[in-house]
Formats: C-alpha cells, structure tokens, sequence
C-alpha cells in the first residue's frame, strides 16, 4: 500500500517536474517509467497512473480557479455547454488521470511475475 | 499474452495522448488545452496579487517605468520617445496580442490562414477593395518620413520583444482555443490597421445605389427624395462662419469651382441596374464631440467631450493609456497595435474625433477590349490592366489564387468572378484610402500639441478616414476642423472611359471646414453635414450624414447658465430621441383612429402621452421603434427591389416628406391592390407593427422594458466564442440620440476633459486586458452602462507612485 502511495506521489512530483520543461504529453512517459520503477501490476498499476497524473491536474487547476475566483473558468464553462466551473476541473483530472492510467498500465506488462510486490 | 497485452495498452496510450494532442472539427487539442500547466488554466490571472517587476529589455535605451493603476491602466514612463514607442507595443501587445493579430489578418484577408475556407469570401472583398494595397502605399509614405517611420519601428520592436518572451503556454487564450501561434509584429500590420479604420468609416457614398435609383426613378425623383438642400441648420461649423480663404488658395483650385457636385452629369448613357454593392457600416452609426468655451463654464476654462461610436466589441477596439517622455505627456485611448493616442489631452490641450462622413469613393464603369481583360478604354485608347494575384492559404485546403484587375482608378472590385450573382459589369473603385497618408504624424503631432497652432500643423498630414477633431486648449481656444483627403466625387456610378471624371481637383487642406472660437460659444459635431451653402467647394449631400444628434448637442450646448463637468455627463447620456419628437406627432395627427383594435388604442394613448426618452426602464420606445420600422418598409417599398439596391431617404427627409407631402404616389404600396394614402400607410404600418409584438409577448401588459428588449450585447471579435460576450447590457438610448447605443453598438469610449483642473473622465465598455480570464477583461462595462466616469489617474508622478496595482522597472 505505502509503495502505492509513494509510487502516485512520484508521479505527481516528476510529472510536475517534466511538465515544466517539457509539452503536455510528458505525462505519459512519467506515469510508464515511475510505474515500471515501482513495479506496479494490474489494475494497481492503472490506479496509480491515474491518481498521480489526475490529482496533480485537478490539484494545479483547483488552487488556479480559486485563486482567479472562477473568472476565467466561468467563462470557458459556458463555451463547452457546461453548468458549472467546477466540472472543467473533474474534466482536467479524467484527462490526465486517463492517460496517466493507460500509460502506467502499459508499464505494467512489463513487469515480470518473480517480481510480484511483496509488501 | 503479457507481451500482447503491452502492446495493446502501449498502443492505446500512444493512440489517446495523439488524439489529444491534436484539434479535431472546432474543439481544441484537448490535452493539450486542459493541462493545468500549459492550457487554458494558464489564462487564469490576478493582476491584484502581481508584485512589482525587475524587467531586462535590450531595446531600451534608458532605463523605464511602467505602473499598473487600479483599472490597469498603464502609465509609462519613458527617457525618450523611441523607448516610449518601444514599450507602448510592448505594455500593449501584452494585454491585446490576440486582437492586434485578428484584426490584421481580418484587413489583410488573411482570416482563411485562421479559419479556413468559410473565411475565403471575407478575405476577398478586403483585398479586392485593395485594402492591403493602399497599406502598402501608406507605409511608404510613414517610412520616408524622418520623424515617424523610427518611432514606428520601436512599435513593432516592443511587440516583438514581448512575442519573443512568450512560451506555448503564454499565449493568449484564443490562440490555444484555435490552435495556432502569434507571428512577427510589421510596419505594414500598423499601416493596415490604419486603413481598416478607414474601411469602418469612410466608406458612405452611395454611388451604385443611387445610380440604381436614377435608372429607374428618374433625376426629379431623385432630387426631391435626396434633396442637396433641406430645413437642417446645425451645421458643424456654424451658420454665417467666415471662411476667410485668401484668392490664392482658391485659385489652386485648377480654375472654375462647379457651384454643385457633379450629381448626375456623368451617367447618362449608363442607366442601369447594378446588382453588387458593398455592405456598408448601418445608418445613424456615428460619433459626438464637443468643446466649451471658458466663458460658458463654471471653472471658467474649456471642457471637452467626445464618444465615438463604433461596434461593441470585447476585447474592446480601444486601450486606454498614459504616455509620459520629456516630450510628451499624453493621456487616452489608443488603438491596440498602433502607436500614439487618438483621442486624449495632455498637459496643454485635449482633443476628440468624430466620423466626417464625407465622400471620398467613386465607381467607374470600365470598358474591356476582350474576355482576357488585359486592356481597357480611356479617351478612345487601350491602356494595360494591371492583374495582381491574391494568394490565399487556406487552412485545411489547397492555397486560392484570386486574379484582381486594377486600373488607372484602382482595383476592379465587382468583375463576374466575385459576388453572388455573375455580372458582366466591370466596376473599378477609387478611394482615398488606397493613396499614401501618414495619418500615424498627425496623431504624434497632436500628443505633443502645445496649442491652436500645433492642432491645425498637426491636422494637415491627416489624410483618411476625413474626421472631425475638436479641439481646446488651457489657453483657452476650442475649435473644430474636418480633415481629410477631399477630391471632388461623384454620386452615381461615373463611366471610366472618359479621363475627364477621374479625380482632378481636391480641396486644399487649409480650406476643409474649420472654426476657431465661434460666437456661439462651443463646437460640436455629430456626423452632420459640415457646412451651410456658403461654403465654396461643392460637397456631396447624397453620403450620410446624422442630423439628429447634432441637433441635440447644440440645444443643450446653447443654454446661458454655466456648464460643469456633471453637466457634460447627464448630456454623454442624453436619452431624447430628436428623430421620434419630430415623427411621432406627425403620425399621431395623420393616423385614423376609427376600426382600431383596443390594444393598438392603448398603443396610441402610450405613445400619446410619451417625451420621446429611450430610457431603459420604459417600453414606448418599443412602440415607436416597431412602428417607424414598418412605416419605412410599406413607405419605400420602391426602394425594395433585390436586383437592384436601393437606399432609403433618410428619416430627416421622411419627416420633412411626411409633413409637406399629403398626396405623393410614392404612399402606394406596390404589393398591394388598393392605392393606399398617407393616411393608410401610416394606419396599416402601426397595425402591422402591432401583429408582430403580438406574436411575440401576446398583449401590451407583458412588453418587456427598452433596454431589455433593445438587448445590448457586447460580442467577442471571434464569432465562434461567444461564451467570452457580455449579452446582458441593459441600456437606454438608440441610434440617433446622444447616448447612441443599439443592439450591438454605441459609445465605444466615452471621455469628458476639465481643462481648468486637467481633470479627464473617462469609461469605455470593456476593460484593460484582452484576456477573458483576467478581471480586468470587462470591468468597466457596467459602469458604461450607467453612464458613469472613472477619474483618469492623469495626475503627478509621485501619486502614481504611491498608488498602484504593480509596477515594472525596466532598464536596458
């Protein structure tokens, strides 16, 4: 379990790291190569990747609304038909948390069974 | 299978990060937009929580300063005027990068590059009517001049500094919503903005519609319906004014002076119908400005006042500022990616503009030798045509080439292969704004103007659109003077074969209308006609001019007890509507009251007992707006015919029609059976009006108020994004009235100057930053839409020190 919690909070770091250098997409290579560091399978795997990149996201974009008191969040809203700012956030989390999940689960297939977690 | 299983979910995740990273129909790459690093989160700004900046720029000469006051305002304190200009780009592109660019592309034709092909008929007409071309020009003309053509290069080098500092995540909101990336800021890009002013304001003539009109009608028809002379009085410059042009000026005048404009000379063997017109800007669009003398004030010096009226838009077409060098000291609105301030004060005098409205286009009919258009008739010989290829890039698609004909007048807008109907009918158009101008010299002058002498020095570079600039000084002069390139034009469709009706002669820039100090103790000007028949240079009556608000203006301008700066408020706001007061008792003493329904009684009885104010809370100006509506459908229904534009007289004439002729046949309606008299039409137009408010809201009771249902709304520049419009504007007021806000547009900066204490307020409907996500984007709107003031912080340095949103010390 804490390999678990330490494998999202790695995520979330690196990723954080690696977006300020580098394009959105960064997120996918993070969440591949933290979840194969940790050797992590199955839907765990997935969770992870999900977690780490999707918490970091609708973390960032939340203290972001609050800080703008929804001005800008508001109106983006209104462009994509929704009823309420909140919504773009949980959008911004199932974005990245998807592709974070994907990706880490694609790093999972690589983990080997004598290496199965023992904690 | 685990390795199947890896290369299935690789496979997946490579699929989804692609598909995000990619823009697909009009939604933006998703991934990409959403990511709180690099995406729109990015926008989200608070400018109240900014802490003051170190800023490093190597085009600086000397080291600056910017403060950010409580609006955003930007004051800039700059040791020279190269680093003034420099960082006005600089202070500018970062609040309006987005819209500069925009509106460029839009005058360049270049919005196909952005949107794609629904864009292509739009970027044609721009440069078929040779905007980019006269750009072109005037750019050589800014780059010759010693003075000028260096300041605008520090422009466009500060908005590139600015460009240069930006990363993928600091664009501009729209950029990431559209998917593409600012480009380098040019000369030209200035000089087109310029010329797409001219494009907005001085393109009222009439010339194919009233061709149209003749061909059909007749010339007696014509003059009684658009007649040279009428009852108005309010000139811009005043009744019995001495114009005091010396004999030598007037002589430049290439000889004779015909006593009226050329109307109808030059058509005759060409009376025809033409289906192409260009769309112009709508009827009673306009601006006002005024100036009081110091004897009619309370402080005993000047005020002036201006509010130009242009299309609402957010970001909004002007970006206020304060300009400070050892030079200048200059205060008000700018136009975002030019240099300089239009209409502002500094320390001496201020100034204001409102839209001339003079003719300054002509269409020539042009004879080619053959399909290859490559020749074309004058004075009997066959002169080249001039083919210049358009190139479009297309987004998505394969690059359009359009072959545009110019002739010795200028572009061939309407050739058969443009236009919703092919037509064999070549016209090339002639416009001022295709000649050279520096109008960016005159503005520079003008920042720095100490006095009368300095405005009217400033004045004579100023070229297109013609405006009216109002003046006063702290000394104590006001004066107002139409400025522009003025050559004599026709009115009608002028046939291009005869060299003699090209443009020969033009009125000298030191004869355009112009008054210094007037009896009357204030100038003002509302888009009127400039001149009563005294002045010697004819002008064409037949463009449009606004009679209403003048009117107006100089009623409440003319009154004996002393005039303060509340005063000059309550009147920006002016609700009275001239034209209703002159119509409505007219029809109320026409109409026959006999067989009306009980609500279109009651309908009558309202407007009865109304003072023709549009003020917001009230519904009567919806009664008389629908009514007048249908009164000018049924009354000049002659003028309704969709093979050949027509343009309809114009209301003061309506009135003037309405009060002294009872019996024309024009009362006829065509579609109907029965011959209809003044009395029916003005009867069936109320009755038709209330059919349709029926439908609508059912009975009288349930009529919303004016200013909800006029409906105000102030649209974003991108017609896709009107999630970033402000559609809820309650106002008062309409076309024709001082405080002329319609549906979609109205005072666009509204300035009142105090030249005894200095004192400038100010509001315009928007605010600072182009940036839907900053508070700053529309703040001043609700404001506006009161008809309240901002104190412009046009004060000392050491205030603006000491109370500030942030500020930004700038050095080499």
């Amino acid at each position: 379990m804490m390999k678990t919690i330490y494998a999202i909070i790695s995520i979330a770091l690196l990723a954080a790291l690696a977006e300020s250098l580098m394009p959105w997409w960064v997120i996918a290579p993070v969440a591949f190569t933290v979840t194969y560091f940790f050797q992590l399978r199955g839907w765990r795997a997935f969770l992870t990747g999900m977690l780490g990149i999707g918490l970091l996201w609708i973390g960032l974009s939340a203290y972001i609304d609050h800080t703008n008191t929804h001005i800008l969040s508001a109106r983006v809203a209104t462009l994509f038909y929704l009823t309420e700012p909140i919504w773009l956030i949980v959008i911004t989390g199932l974005i990245g948390g998807l592709v974070g999940g994907i990706s880490a689960l694609a790093a999972s297939y690589l983990v080997t069974e004598h290496k199965v977690n023992s904690l | 299978m685990r390795f199947i299983g890896f290369i299935l979910s690789t496979l997946i995740a490579v699929s989804l990060v692609y598909a995000l990273d990619h823009p697909w129909g009009t939604a933006p790459a998703m991934g990409a937009f959403f990511d709180p690093m690099h995406g729109f989160w990015q926008n989200a700004v608070d400018e109240r929580a900014m802490p003051d900046i170190d800023l490093a720029l190597s085009g600086l000469h000397d080291k600056a300063t910017v403060y950010y006051d409580e609006r955003l305002v930007p004051h800039i304190y700059a040791a020279n005027d190269s680093d003034l200009y420099y960082l006005q780009g600089y202070v500018t592109a970062q609040h309006r990068l987005w819209q500069m660019e925009i509106q460029t592309h839009s005058a360049a034709g270049r919005l196909t590059e952005i949107a794609g092909d629904k864009a292509l008929d739009a970027d044609r007409m721009q440069r078929r009517i040779g905007l980019g071309y006269g750009a072109a020009k005037s750019l050589e003309t800014i780059q010759k001049d010693d003075t000028t053509s260096p300041l605008l290069r520090a422009y466009c080098d500060g908005v590139n500094a600015y460009i240069s500092t930006l990363q993928a995540k600091d664009y501009p909101l729209e950029y990431k919503l559209i998917g593409y990336k600012p480009e380098p800021w040019t000369p030209l890009k200035v000089a087109l903005l310029l010329k797409s002013m001219a494009n907005m304001l001085s393109v009222y003539e009439y010339d194919i519609e009233n061709t149209n009109f003749i061909a059909q009608y007749g010339e007696e028809q014509f003059n009684y319906l658009y007649p040279e002379t009428d009852s108005f009085k309010d000139y811009v410059i005043p009744t019995g004014t001495r114009w005091g042009f010396s004999p030598e000026s007037m002589t430049g005048f290439s000889g004779d002076i015909p006593q009226v404009s050329p109307v109808i000379d030059s058509i005759t063997d060409i009376r025809e119908a033409y289906q192409h017109v260009i769309e112009k800007p709508r009827e009673l669009n306009g601006s006002n400005n005024w100036a009081v003398a110091g004897y009619k004030t309370k402080s005993g010096k000047p005020l002036l006042c201006n509010d130009p009226h242009l299309e609402l838009k957010l970001p909004a077409i002007w970006y206020e500022m304060h300009l400070v060098s050892p030079h200048m000291n200059v205060y008000g609105a700018t136009l975002p990616g030019a240099p300089c301030v239009i209409s502002g004060c500094n320390d001496s005098i201020a100034w204001g503009l409102t839209n001339g409205g003079r003719d300054v286009r002509d269409w020539y009919k042009i004879k080619f030798k053959d399909e290859s258009h490559a020749e074309y008739l004058v004075d009997g010989k066959w002169l080249k045509t001039d083919k210049h290829l358009e190139r479009y890039k297309i987004k998505g698609k394969l690059d359009y080439i359009d072959t545009v004909l110019y002739t010795r007048y200028g572009p061939v807008v309407f050739d058969g292969s443009y236009g919703r109907v092919p037509s064999k009918k070549y016209l090339s158009l002639k416009w001022t704004a295709h000649q050279g101008s520096n109008e960016f010299k005159t503005f520079y002058l003008l920042n720095a103007a100490r006095d009368y002498d300095d405005y009217i020095h400033a004045l004579d570079q100023y070229s297109c659109p013609t405006q009216n600039f109002v003046f006063a000084s702290r000394s104590g002069d006001i004066a107002i003077k139409q400025q522009g390139s003025h050559p004599i034009t026709h009115s009608t469709v002028t046939d291009g074969s005869a060299s003699i009706n090209d443009w020969t002669r033009y009125i000298p820039t030191e004869n355009n209308p112009h008054v210094k100090n007037p009896d009357q103790g204030f100038v003002s000007s509302a888009n009127q006609f400039p001149v009563d028949e005294t002045y010697p240079y004819p002008i064409s009556r037949v463009g449009i001019y606004e009679d209403f608000r003048a009117m107006r203006i100089n009623k409440l301008l003319a009154r004996d007890a002393p005039m303060d700066v509340a005063y000059m408020i309550k009147m920006q706001s002016d609700n009275y509507g001239t034209e209703a007061s002159m119509t409505l008792p007219l029809l109320l003493s026409i109409i026959d009251r006999s067989k009306l329904k009980a609500d279109e009684l009651l309908a009558l009885k309202l407007l009865d007992q109304w003072d023709y104010l549009y003020n917001a809370t009230i519904s009567q100006p919806i009664l008389y707006e629908a009514w007048e509506k249908q009164l000018d459908t049924l009354l000049w229904d002659e003028m309704l015919d969709p093979n050949a534009p027509m343009r309809m007289p114009n209301k003061y004439r309506r009135a003037s029609f309405l009060a002294t002729d009872s019996t024309s046949p024009l009362y006829d309606n065509h579609l109907t059976d029965p011959v209809e008299t003044r009395a029916d039409i003005v009867k069936m137009s109320l009755v038709h009006a209330m059919a349709k408010l029926r439908v609508v809201y059912g009975t009288l009771a349930a009529l919303p108020d004016w200013g909800h249902y006029k409906h105000t709304m102030v649209h974003h520049l991108s017609p896709t994004l009107d999630a970033f419009s402000r559609m809820d504007v309650s106002t008062g007021g309409y076309r024709g009235i001082i405080n002329a806000t319609s549906e979609r547009h109205g005072p666009s900066w509204r300035m009142i100057v105090d030249l005894g204490d200095m004192h400038a307020y100010c509001v315009y409907p928007g605010g600072e930053s182009g940036n839907p996500g900053s508070r700053y984007y529309d703040d001043m709107i609700d404001k506006w839409a009161k008809g309240e003031y901002y104190t412009a912080r046009y004060e000392h340095r050491t205030k603006l020190a000491a109370k500030h949103l942030y500020q930004v010390n700038i050095h080499p």
